[in-house]
């Protein structure tokens, strides 16, 4: 692209967009060839961030580059610089493929290359090209009506990538699809942006969509990145229970006892895989996943480490068994047969067991 | 959504009126075949009145439609991406020559273009240009009433049909122009060719504006309608003429219903 830096990020944005009394103040950076997930739930702010990104919204304050050429630069309200969606060499891809109907999937494919001067059969070329390496060698002729979701949504991808865009916003891509199909879908998205280098941002709510195709996770939370970094650490290692619950595991938060173990602030202990070298009294975080939450007996000596007392809130099915919440926001995962057997329901009281052996401890 | 459950939920009793609305539709042309003396009817449709009438009725009516068309569509798309109050205003103005008769069309034309009117005073003055009782005044008055018909249906398509199209090929590079012809106006391309046909026909049909506008001169301003009106009123060749010319109108308005069935978007590579 013209204009390019060398050494510039693929993408650099900080930008602050107020709608209504929501406010997102966000900054991001992708460096070449790399895959940025922002994860967040509904209403965090992820599509103003996606939309402010490819230029459909102008924001209050900010800048949004792409390798060094700013496209957005708006500061003390005014914007100086404010270049549209076509000239932005930024590429987007949302749930909906949003297939031109009037059009084959080749012609759907070759429509940026067309759009951005190629001769139709060197572009129509291109497109077929695209459609086998998306798995569609045979439907060059079909229209979008003749597709089903899946195969629309490969096109759709063939079509953002084959108009080689600096950086490619994907906005939820496996949202409207059916859970077998987004597994192929997103395999297919990893494979294609890996090959072709492509510097994306994925904005998502599915953890699943940020550790398959992302490099590293921005975690959004009421329109501010709460935390940043590689997936493992961030996941791996919550900094506090939103992303925790994000992250599908249990965080406990407290200090460290003088046998290395974490105590809680309610007097709970849990020991872990392997100490953490830390002096008595420093912050202590620990990790555990909800299947490895286990019901017991009330254990005969108190302040059994691993092991404590508490109250069932709500109860819901859950794929495997039946999750169950208690009052210390410990989800936990049980087999179905298990809590029949008990009786378990809402506002019972109950004793909960995580072996050390799945617990991960970390300083902070 | 199944075919044969849906007759079923109609209340019975509905059948009668809705009959009685297809009879009030379709008898009317019943009679009018049923009046026709065949044998007469070569020579009335061939007459030289007639043919005159049906070529300056085609030519004003493709030339109405085309002037329709080319600011037709614009204004579609205008009030289609505008916001509700300005889009709801701008719409109701363009609704106004459709529930106003068009002989006040055909007035408020004359006033506006005739020789002492508002602007036709000075084209007159200034370019020695006199619009009333040409054929240019016939297209006027037929686009006049028939561009709601083209800016009503094919904003309605463009409503529904959205902008998320449009943003995607943004994204891919396109600019407006090559979004405009090969997304925008594709994508609607039902629509368009629906609204076309409904202006030409209605373009074809018109009476009481070009009568006021443009008058009743054969060869230059009595179209179809016209020569019926004049034929039926004992002028010029007589009511048999009136129902054969009459037949022909009905015979086209049958071709551009078929030909708009028969339409269908063709796959494109």
């Amino acid at each position: 692209m013209a204009g390019a830096a060398v050494g510039a990020p693929a993408l650099e944005a900080q930008v602050r967009v107020r709608r209504g009394d929501f406010v997102l103040d966000a900054a991001v950076r992708v460096e070449p060839g790399e895959v940025l997930a922002v994860l967040g739930p509904n209403g965090s702010g992820k599509s103003t961030l996606l939309a402010t990104l490819a230029g459909l919204i102008v924001p209050e304050e900010g800048m949004v580059s792409v390798f060094g050429r700013p496209l957005t630069l708006v500061a003390g309200g005014a914007a100086s610089v404010r270049v549209p969606a076509e000239r932005r060499g930024v590429g987007l891809l949302g749930q909906d493929a949003l297939l031109f109907p009037h059009l084959s999937a080749a012609a759907n494919v070759a429509f940026g290359r067309r759009a951005q001067g190629a001769r139709k059969a060197a572009a129509l070329q291109v497109a077929v090209d695209w459609l086998e390496a998306v798995g569609l060698p045979d439907y060059a002729g079909r229209r979008p009506h003749e597709l089903s979701g899946g195969q629309q949504q490969r096109v759709a991808i063939a079509r953002a990538l084959a108009a080689r865009p600096d950086v490619l916003l994907l906005d939820e891509p496996m949202g409207a699809l059916d859970v077998q199909t987004a597994v192929l879908i997103r395999d297919l998205l990893r494979e294609q942006l890996r090959a072709n280098g492509t510097s994306a941002v994925v904005v998502t709510h599915d953890v699943l969509d940020a550790m398959v195709l992302a490099d590293r996770i921005a975690i959004l939370h009421d329109g501010r990145i709460v935390d940043e970094g590689a997936v493992a650490t961030v996941l791996g290692r919550p900094r506090n229970a939103f992303i925790a619950a994000l992250a599908g595991v249990n965080l406990v938060q407290g200090r460290a006892a003088s046998d290395g173990a974490l105590e809680t602030d309610d007097g709970r202990r849990f020991a872990g895989r392997a100490p953490v070298a830390v002096a008595a009294g420093a912050l202590l975080a620990g990790a555990f996943r909800p299947s490895a939450v286990a019901l017991v007996a009330a254990p005969a000596a108190a302040g059994h480490a691993n092991c404590w007392r508490t109250t069932v809130t709500s109860l819901d099915a859950a794929a495997g068994g039946i999750r169950l919440v208690t009052s210390d926001g410990v989800a936990a995962e049980l087999p179905a047969a298990e809590v029949a057997r008990v009786g378990l329901r809402a506002g019972a009281e109950v004793w909960l067991q995580v072996t050390p052996a799945d617990i991960t401890l970390w300083e902070g | 959504m199944t075919r044969h459950g849906a007759a079923g939920r109609i209340p019975r009793p509905l059948y009668v009126p809705a009959a009685l609305g297809l009879a009030l539709l379709l008898l009317p042309i019943v009679g009018l075949v049923a009046r026709a003396d065949w044998s007469r009817m070569p020579a009335a449709i061939t007459s030289v009145e007639a043919l005159d009438a049906l070529g300056l009725s085609l030519r004003t009516g493709l030339a109405a439609t085309a002037v329709c068309l080319v600011v037709g569509i614009p204004l579609a798309l205008v009030i289609a991406r505008s916001g509700p109050r300005v889009g709801g205003f701008l719409r109701a103005l363009t609704t106004l020559p459709l529930v106003l008769p068009p002989m006040v069309g055909g007035i408020a034309l004359l006033y506006l273009l005739g020789r002492n009117g508002l602007a036709g005073a000075y084209l007159d003055l200034a370019f020695g240009i006199r619009l009333p009782f040409t054929t240019t005044a016939v297209v006027i008055a037929q686009a006049f009433v028939a561009l709601p018909f083209l800016v009503i249906s094919l904003e309605g398509a463009l409503r529904s049909a959205g902008t998320r199209f449009e943003a995607v090929a943004a994204t891919l590079g396109a600019g407006r122009w090559r979004i405009f012809w090969q997304i925008t106006l594709p994508l609607v391309a039902p629509g368009l060719v629906a609204g076309t046909v409904l202006c030409f026909a209605r373009a074809l049909g018109e009476f009481g504006a070009t009568a006021l506008f443009a008058g009743n001169a054969q060869g230059v301003t009595r179209t179809m309608p016209l020569a019926i009106y004049t034929a039926f009123n004992g002028a010029g060749v007589g009511q048999d003429s009136a129902v054969a010319l009459s037949l022909l109108l009905v015979a086209v308005a049958i071709v551009i219903l078929l030909l708009m069935r028969g339409w269908r978007p063709e796959v494109k590579l």
